[in-house]
């Protein structure tokens, strides 16, 4: 399969009040064309320094991405000029957040938006322009698309910003699309809305998406392979069924237990016990050692390599064969 | 039968909204709450669903007398407290807490966790009983005493919703009502908490009202669940009647949608049109009927009744009322 983008080890660190934050510590994965990966976490864990870090919008200062290639297209992105950068941005690989009123601007009218997007990137003309901008919100689900092109987006509720901010990333029909929990805001019944309109436009156009969230349950349902990230570092990845039916990394399955499931009798809930970990403070070996039911002597003092399985790549000692090298020594 | 320990009888909360100015003024009223009537029995956890807006966390409040209900009886231990003085009211709620989504929020980050959890006893309790049963909490919510002189900021968000847990249970309330308050915390960690208020439930014999737009949480910790859609309840009914047979058109779009975390897993999904209507400005008839798929003509004049169709199940939609069942 074609791959379109390949992160390798990549650092991005924050630098403040003397501190220096790895929130993003050698995340390495890829994306195959036509793909949808889903990246999980804690917050806190890197997953947004991660997409921020491949937009190259990673605030600076107090933020650096210090180390590492990302690689879209057969080319580093990280070589880049800012100038080339811009042009990327939007046309290769858009972006929506969370939040949708940080991207779209409050006092500017969706038209008004919409139609910049054509004319910067594509050129059209005015009316070529509008008439695009239709189109797409219509294929977004918007009704009264005509009508609706003169509002503002506070005029819209929190599922038609969706809408637009997808109309939006999806204007200029992108290679990539980085969704950081595009749906964490809204209900879940308009949350199905705009995932089965990711899905479908997923299939029409061919979009790789990367999506991220912290719902294991949309993961399940819109993810072929998932990177689970724990403070900063990439822990496990690998096929989403695999991921599900068969976890190996021990953060992993305590996530997968620790959700109450409709389809179960009721029973008593087993969490993860112990505390996010703070980045400013991390244990010398396995970020996860402090809250690990697994943990070895081993696990204190190392930081466990990513490695590949035949089924997946793990951080972790268990799957390390220092143990059993240990054992046979 | 046992009398309830809360019986909310015809609860209305309308907020006035205010639109134009001088001669154009007018006031328009906000149905948040619009004639919620359930009943409640000591230990049991009532889940209370529904779109953002619908009208949960104003339900919960105004049964607090957080905000002055519109109209409407809160019956607590036999008494309707709506009838209290302020005064009266203020002592009352000591058997009634409420614990918030947000644990950043909640808590004043100028204070001690020591502080915070004492803050309500202040006025009962002595101060070496104070002490005493300060201790005793932070250790019943899984924190030691060493966490005592600390203040907010430094304790992760499953921490501090365990210290605004301490302080609901200060002055040994009968009933929580818990608004979203494991929302706001990593998955890894809300197992924790919700185990914690599952464990003090059964110690205490509290009774909650669990506010939650995770349907598998609700689920969990509910032996009843009422669907909330528009300021109305529009379905209540045992945990297992309403998960498995639900009736109304909107709880099954509601069940629907839900994400489950099973790969491959075939679910049918009903996906609705349209967003969730206005409170100000609610449709005629049902409210539920610009996105319900299942509409008859009387749903778009006349707003259904709530009608029982199972013992203790109750559901507000004209598929099962009268009229549409004999074919008018
Ligand atoms: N103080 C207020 N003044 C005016 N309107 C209010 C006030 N408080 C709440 N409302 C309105 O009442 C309705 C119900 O709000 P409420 O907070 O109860 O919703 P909710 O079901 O708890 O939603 P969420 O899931 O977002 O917490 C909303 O339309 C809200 O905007
Ligand atoms: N602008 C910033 N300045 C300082 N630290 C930051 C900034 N943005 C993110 N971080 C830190 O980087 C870490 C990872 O954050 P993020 O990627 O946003 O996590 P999430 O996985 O929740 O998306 C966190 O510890 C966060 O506090
Ligand atoms: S490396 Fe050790 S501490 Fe870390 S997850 Fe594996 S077993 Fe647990
Ligand atoms: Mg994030
Ligand atoms: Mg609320």
């Amino acid at each position: 399969m074609e791959k379109i983008l390949e992160v390798k080890d990549l650092k991005t660190y924050f630098y403040s009040s003397g501190k220096e934050i790895r929130a993003v510590d050698g995340v390495t994965f890829s994306l195959n064309r036509g793909e949808i990966l889903g990246i999980v976490g804690e917050s806190g864990s890197g997953k947004s320094v991660t997409s921020l870090s491949i937009m190259r919008l990673v605030p600076s200062p107090p933020g650096k991405i210090v180390g590492g290639e990302i690689i879209f297209a057969g080319e580093d992105l990280l070589k880049l000029s800012e100038k080339e950068m811009r042009k990327i941005r939007g046309e290769k690989i858009s972006m929506i957040f969370q939040d949708p009123m940080t991207s779209l601007n409050p006092v500017f009218t969706i038209e008004e938006q919409l139609l910049e997007v054509f004319r910067v990137h594509k050129k059209l003309s005015k009316k070529d322009a509008r008439e695009k901008a239709i189109e797409l919100l219509k294929k977004v689900g918007i009704p009264e698309a005509e009508k609706r092109l003169k509002s503002y987006p506070h005029q819209f509720s929190g599922g038609m910003r969706q809408r637009v901010m997808i109309a939006m990333a999806l204007a200029l029909n992108p290679a990539l699309l980085i969704a950081d929990e595009p749906t964490t805001a809204l209900d879940v019944t308009i949350q199905a809305q705009i995932l089965a309109l990711m899905k479908e436009l997923q299939k029409e156009y061919g979009t790789s998406i990367i999506m991220i969230t912290h719902d294991l349950g949309v993961v399940a349902e819109m993810c072929h392979r998932v990177l689970v990230m724990y403070a900063g570092r990439p822990v496990e990845f690998a096929d989403v069924k695999t991921l599900f039916a068969n976890p190996k990394h021990p953060y992993t399955i305590g996530l997968l237990n620790s959700i109450p499931r409709l389809n179960e009798q009721k029973k008593r809930l087993t969490p993860i016990e112990g505390s996010p970990p703070d980045l400013g403070n991390l244990p010398r070996g396995c970020a996860f050692y402090p809250r690990c039911s697994f943990k070895q002597e081993v696990c204190s003092e190392v930081k466990p390599d990513f490695r590949e399985l035949p089924d997946r790549k793990i951080a972790c000692h268990l799957y390390q064969g220092v143990l059993d090298d240990a054992a046979a020594s | 039968m046992m009398q309830p320990l809360l019986e909310v009888r015809n609860l209305k909360k309308y907020f006035p909204v205010v639109k134009g100015f001088g001669p154009f003024k007018e006031i328009r009223w906000l149905k948040a709450v619009d004639d919620v009537s359930f009943t409640l029995h000591k230990g049991e956890t009532l889940g209370l669903v529904g779109e953002s807006g619908c009208g949960k966390s104003t339900t919960g409040r105004a049964i607090l007398r957080l905000i002055e209900p519109t109209s409407g009886e809160v019956i607590f231990q036999g008494e309707n407290i709506i009838a209290l003085s302020q005064k009266e009211m203020r002592k009352k709620r000591r058997e009634m807490q409420i614990i918030f989504q947000d644990p950043f929020a909640s808590l004043d980050p100028r204070m001690t966790v020591k502080e915070i959890i004492a803050e309500p006893l202040r006025v009962f309790k002595t101060r070496e009983n104070i002490k005493k049963r300060v201790e005793e909490l932070i250790e019943k919510v899984g924190l030691s005493r060493s966490h005592l002189d600390r203040y907010p900021h430094e304790f992760s968000g499953g921490q501090r919703q365990r210290i605004g847990i301490a302080r609901a249970l200060a002055l040994n309330p009968k009933l929580i009502v818990c608004d979203e308050p494991v929302s706001a915390l990593d998955v890894s960690v809300q197992a924790q908490v919700i185990n914690l208020l599952e464990d003090l439930q059964k110690e205490y014999g509290l009774t909650y009202i669990f506010i939650a737009h995770d349907l598998s949480v609700v689920k969990h910790i509910s032996q009843r669940v009422a669907v909330m859609y528009l300021g109305k309840i529009v379905e209540l009914g045992p945990v297992e009647q309403i998960f498995n047979n639900a009736k109304h058109p909107y709880t099954k779009a509601l069940l629907s949608a839900i994400p489950v975390p099973e790969p491959g897993a075939k679910k049918e999904k009903i996906i609705l049109e349209g967003d969730v209507p206005s409170p100000i400005n609610p449709p005629a008839g049902c409210s539920f009927h610009p996105r319900c798929s299942g509409k008859k003509p009387i749903c778009i004049e006349v707003m259904p009744d709530l009608v029982e169709v199972e013992k203790g199940h109750v559901v507000r939609c004209h598929l099962y009322s009268g009229e549409v069942k004999r074919g008018i």
